[in-house]
């Protein structure tokens, strides 16, 4: 088992009112799993995403995820939970703009220490594979935004992930480069990498192994 | 990662060049003003540190009472001490400096600050000869010291030794030595020195091996470990205070200055002039430092207003596995790259600017950039400044929550603005200060310039007697007496300028036996008080015959003391230096000294003889004048040429280093606004940036350009005048203080508060409004379809 949400509450107080993002959630993901997450904006598919990442807090509730328990780690330790197992892909692809796609690939290695010898081999790697050695040297701005989506999944995988979570990594693509985006989850989850992504389509969820339904917060 | 970290630096640099010149021009001035600074720092606190025994060499200096504190001391005393007091291992005496006619080559010319010494003197003093030999340069009466500069000028080599330089048209002295160049940090500058033996011949201080006459520098050469401490020192003085009272009436105590103090921590009569002063060195160094801060306020604050474009960058690293010390130090090298480029561009600002500084601060700085030491000093100052700069920006920076910023636009939370608005506020703290500080300094300057001394300091010039002029004041009177144009003169023994003369010898009836009064005194003719334009109290003036009957003319100030009303005073009978007389005249208190010291009682007696003759022009007519003394000198003393001062110029020049101070003082404050102001400007233009929307929705909505100015400076405007509150206080009691310094002063008044304010908040206003306008003017429609 990867990881395991038990009774996940999260809300927000809001004029004395208590508003729930995230109402009892029970949910467990095991290695190697394709789950797509859908709902109506609002439903709170975003946060639970976050709340899988560690980079949101829950306020009840268990979190474990590789028989760690995160609810009780302290942030720094948290941090390097999901620094180590974890690739995040964005609707907004967020890479860096003053960085080239190279730079941009190298950056997660940076943080977590690599030689440098080791760091080139491993970008030559990615850029290799995922074809886009001739478009090392240029800035995110200067690439489409299907390429721009390539960096960041690959850069998302650099560090090779247990975890992949996309936030409708899809979502500002276009019908083509969207299929081909989803393709590519598809391969890399053959390849025994677990992913979780939010979507708003039928179609993108359908590439997933098991499908969740968010309403105001709850699992339905 | 370090070079990763440069690499991005250098790409943020580069792309933003508006901002990184914003902080590259401010924090480079900054550093700019504090090399100076410290270059000047550096050099006055060098003074004398070239002596090899500098350690050992106190200078004794004679305290009468509070108000009278002299550098002087008796020749017999400095001579005997080292015979009586076993650690002291030698003395040497300086005389008072003189200005004297040399005779080299045939050419002649006037020499000020020249000075007799022992022969011991380069023993103690560390002035190397190139010629000569130290040991016997001063022994012979006939033999003379000269600068390396002074020989090359008047006998056009350094090999000067046995050439001859006949003295005031007198005697004749050979070259024993010529010095090296005369470090400008040194307290003793001088081109001439002149054997004590050739002095002795005359002086019947050094004849006599008097003890209790003042007219002699004396500098005391103590053994190694004699002094370690204060407590050594105390008991050193005690012991010669001892020795003292038991050779003399007088009761006067005696203090050993430090040599390599003289320079900055003297406050004493009768010094040797140029001195510096340690409060104005310490005011420089916090100016230094406060300008360097406000610089770096500058940084944070631009860093910390667009800290909004960087909260992705930051949310995105560390989603990545970046740590938070990752970030900060990234955030720092920014900041470092930053400031190393500023201080490549201090160091061109400093080589630009230091010829106008050393204009405005009198003095010889280089720069030299090849020393380590400059080179550790200005990695420091870098290093500190990117730090301490960096830091803000890289704390608040790395704090972000990352899924807060990559949802959208970051909303900067109160405590970030309001620590950016004490930023904002101190610097203009700073700003309004040393505005305030420029206006007193400039007001206590020009009320210097115009006060009333008693006198009326304009049109009067004065020649000093030199050569033959001595034994035919009588013909130089006729002559001055027969022309209209200079019958207007007195002859006098001193100036009211500086008076350096102080007597406790004078009795009054009912004096307190105990008393001890010092009182300073002048030697004048009957016009005195004509010429000078002073106003006589009551009685009159000398006559002619004052001298005979022992006349005396005191002040107002000398009245009081012998506990007399001004008007009763006529008749008294007073006995100074053993002359029984009366007093005639109660004359206005009148400044006599240099306005940091208040009037003390003034004792005239009549004499026609003096050392100076002063002559009242008539005015529009100084040329006339001038050619008419010309005539008259020529003819009386043609082996002299004429020499003549201004009395209101050289009044002046006893200010110069208040009026140093003052402008030095005014370029800082004027380069603390800019700066601030370069900060203020970058600081509205992302305020401007931030509320582009607001801006544009108000516009749509009928708001017009002058509203919409005043929306955006008004929040500005507040921080400047909370700054201008807070600095009042500050600014009252730092003036204080320092117009405490004169005995003289005026008084602060609540108009330079309120210009400092009218002037800062008009630059910073001006600044703001810039950013506004442009704003306020542009199309709304773009700044509302951005979005």
């Amino acid at each position: 088992m990867l990881l395991q949400l038990k009774n996940i509450f999260k809300w927000v107080n809001s004029g004395g009112q208590r508003i729930f993002l995230l109402k009892d959630i029970n949910l467990e993901v095991q290695e190697g799993e394709f789950i797509s997450v859908m709902g109506p904006s609002g439903s709170g598919k975003s946060t639970l995403l976050n709340v899988i990442g560690m980079l949101d807090g829950f306020d009840e509730g268990e979190y474990t995820f590789l028989d760690e328990p995160v609810h009780s780690l302290k942030e720094k330790h948290r941090a390097n939970l999901y620094k180590e197992y974890i690739g995040f892909v964005f609707q907004q692809y967020h890479l860096l703009d003053d960085l080239t796609v190279k730079e941009n690939l190298e950056m997660p290695l940076l943080y977590k220490k690599f030689k440098g010898t080791e760091r080139r081999a491993m970008v030559a790697d990615m850029l290799d594979r995922f074809n886009i050695v001739g478009k090392k040297d240029l800035f995110p701005t200067q690439l489409s935004g299907g390429q721009q989506q390539l960096v960041g999944i690959a850069r998302a995988l650099i560090s090779s992930p247990k975890l992949i979570l996309a936030d409708e990594p899809t979502g500002n693509l276009n019908s083509k480069q969207g299929e081909e985006i989803m393709e590519l989850f598809k391969e890399l989850n053959q390849e025994g990498v677990t992913i979780i992504q939010v979507t708003h389509s039928e179609k993108n969820a359908s590439y997933g192994s098991r499908i969740i339904n968010l309403l105001d917060g709850r699992m339905i | 990662m370090l070079k990763n970290n440069l690499k991005i630096a250098w790409r943020n640099f580069i792309q933003y060049k508006w901002y990184s010149s914003l902080n590259v021009g401010g924090l480079a001035i900054g550093m700019a003003c504090s090399i100076l600074i410290l270059l000047w720092v550096q050099n006055e606190s060098s003074y004398d540190t070239f002596h090899k025994n500098g350690d050992q060499i106190y200078r004794l200096t004679a305290i009468a009472n509070e108000d009278f504190k002299a550098a002087v001391s008796p020749a017999g005393m400095v001579e005997e001490l080292p015979n009586l007091i076993p650690e002291m291992v030698s003395s040497v005496r300086l005389s008072l400096p003189f200005e004297a006619l040399f005779e080299a080559d045939g050419q002649k010319f006037k020499e000020s600050s020249v000075y007799f010494a022992d022969s011991n003197f380069l023993d103690v003093f560390t002035f190397p000869l190139i010629e000569g030999n130290a040991g016997n340069a001063l022994l012979p009466p006939n033999g003379i010291l000269i600068t390396e500069e002074w020989s090359r000028k008047y006998f056009g080599t350094t090999n000067a030794l046995g050439k001859s330089i006949k003295v005031d048209n007198n005697d004749v002295f050979t070259v024993t030595g010529v010095l090296g160049t005369i470090p400008p940090n040194s307290h003793l500058q001088f081109n001439i020195v002149m054997p004590m033996s050739y002095y002795a011949k005359t002086h019947s201080d050094l004849i006599n091996k008097v003890w209790d006459n003042f007219n002699f520098y004396g500098y005391l050469q103590l053994e190694e470990n004699a002094i370690t401490s204060a407590d050594d020192l105390s008991k050193m003085e005690e012991k010669i205070n001892e020795l003292y009272a038991e050779r003399s009436e007088f009761d006067i105590t005696f203090n050993l200055q430090p040599l390599k103090d003289i320079h900055l921590r003297s406050n004493l009569q009768i010094d040797i002039p140029g001195h510096g002063n340690i409060q104005y060195v310490n005011i420089f160094l916090i100016v230094a430092f406060v300008i360097l801060i406000v610089a770096c306020i500058n940084y944070m604050n631009l860093a910390t207003a667009r800290s909004s474009r960087r909260a992705k960058e930051v949310g995105l690293r560390k989603v990545i596995g970046a740590g938070r010390h990752q970030l900060v130090l990234q955030f720092l090298s920014e900041s470092l790259l930053i400031s190393l480029c500023s201080l490549i561009v201090a160091i061109g600002l400093v080589y630009l600017l230091l010829p106008v500084f050393n204009n405005l601060a009198q003095k010889e700085l280089i720069f030299q950039i090849g020393e380590p030491k400059i080179w550790i000093t200005l990695g420091a100052i870098a290093l500190m400044t990117g730090l301490v700069s960096g830091s803000y920006p890289a704390l608040f920076l790395s704090g972000f929550r990352p899924v807060k910023v990559l949802k959208g636009r970051l909303k900067l939370s109160k405590y970030n603005l309001f620590f950016r608005n004490g930023l904002v506020v101190s610097q203009f703290v700073v700003s309004v200060l040393l505005l305030i500080g420029t206006l007193v300094v400039y007001k206590q300057l020009n009320y210097i310039k115009d006060k009333n001394l008693g006198f009326n300091k304009s049109n009067l010039l004065y020649l000093p007697m030199e050569g033959e002029m001595w034994e035919k004041i009588d013909a130089l009177k006729t002559e001055l007496a027969q022309n209209s144009l200079t019958k207007d003169f007195s002859i006098v023994s001193d100036l009211p300028a500086n008076l350096e003369t102080g007597d406790f010898d004078i009795q009054w009836d009912g004096k307190d036996p105990n008393q001890q009064v010092l009182f300073p005194s002048i030697r004048a003719d009957e016009r005195f008080l004509d010429v000078f334009q002073m106003t006589l109290l009551h009685g009159r003036g000398f006559t002619k015959s004052s001298f005979e009957n022992n006349d005396y003319v005191v002040n107002e100030t000398a009245a009081k003391i012998m506990g007399l009303d001004v008007d009763k005073a006529i008749g008294k009978s007073l006995t100074f230096r053993g002359n029984k007389g009366v007093i005639v005249g109660v004359v206005q208190d009148f400044n006599f000294k240099p306005l940091q010291y208040n009037i003390e009682p003034l004792v005239m007696s009549h004499n026609g003889y003096g050392a100076y003759a002063v002559i009242r022009t008539l005015p529009n007519s100084t040329s006339n004048t001038l050619s008419v003394l010309e005539e008259i000198y020529s003819s009386l003393n043609p082996a002299y040429p004429l020499v003549y001062n201004f009395m209101d110029a050289s009044l002046d020049a006893q200010y110069k280093g208040e009026q140093q101070m003052g402008s030095i003082f005014n370029v800082f404050a004027l380069l603390a606004i800019f700066i601030s102001c370069m900060g203020l400007y970058g600081l509205s233009a992302f305020m401007v940036e931030q509320r582009f929307k607001e801006i544009g929705v108000r516009k749509v909505l009928g708001a017009s350009a002058i509203r919409l100015v005043n929306m955006l400076s008004r929040d500005f405007m507040k921080l400047v005048l909370l700054a201008f509150v807070l600095a009042t206080p500050l600014a009252w009691i730092a003036m204080g203080r320092w117009l405490r310094d004169f005995a003289f002063h005026i008084e602060i008044q609540w108009w330079m508060f309120a210009l400092a304010m009218v002037g800062s908040l008009s630059v910073a206003m001006a600044t703001v409004s810039f950013q506004a306008f442009r704003a306020a003017r542009a199309n709304p429609i773009k700044s509302l379809r951005t979005e």
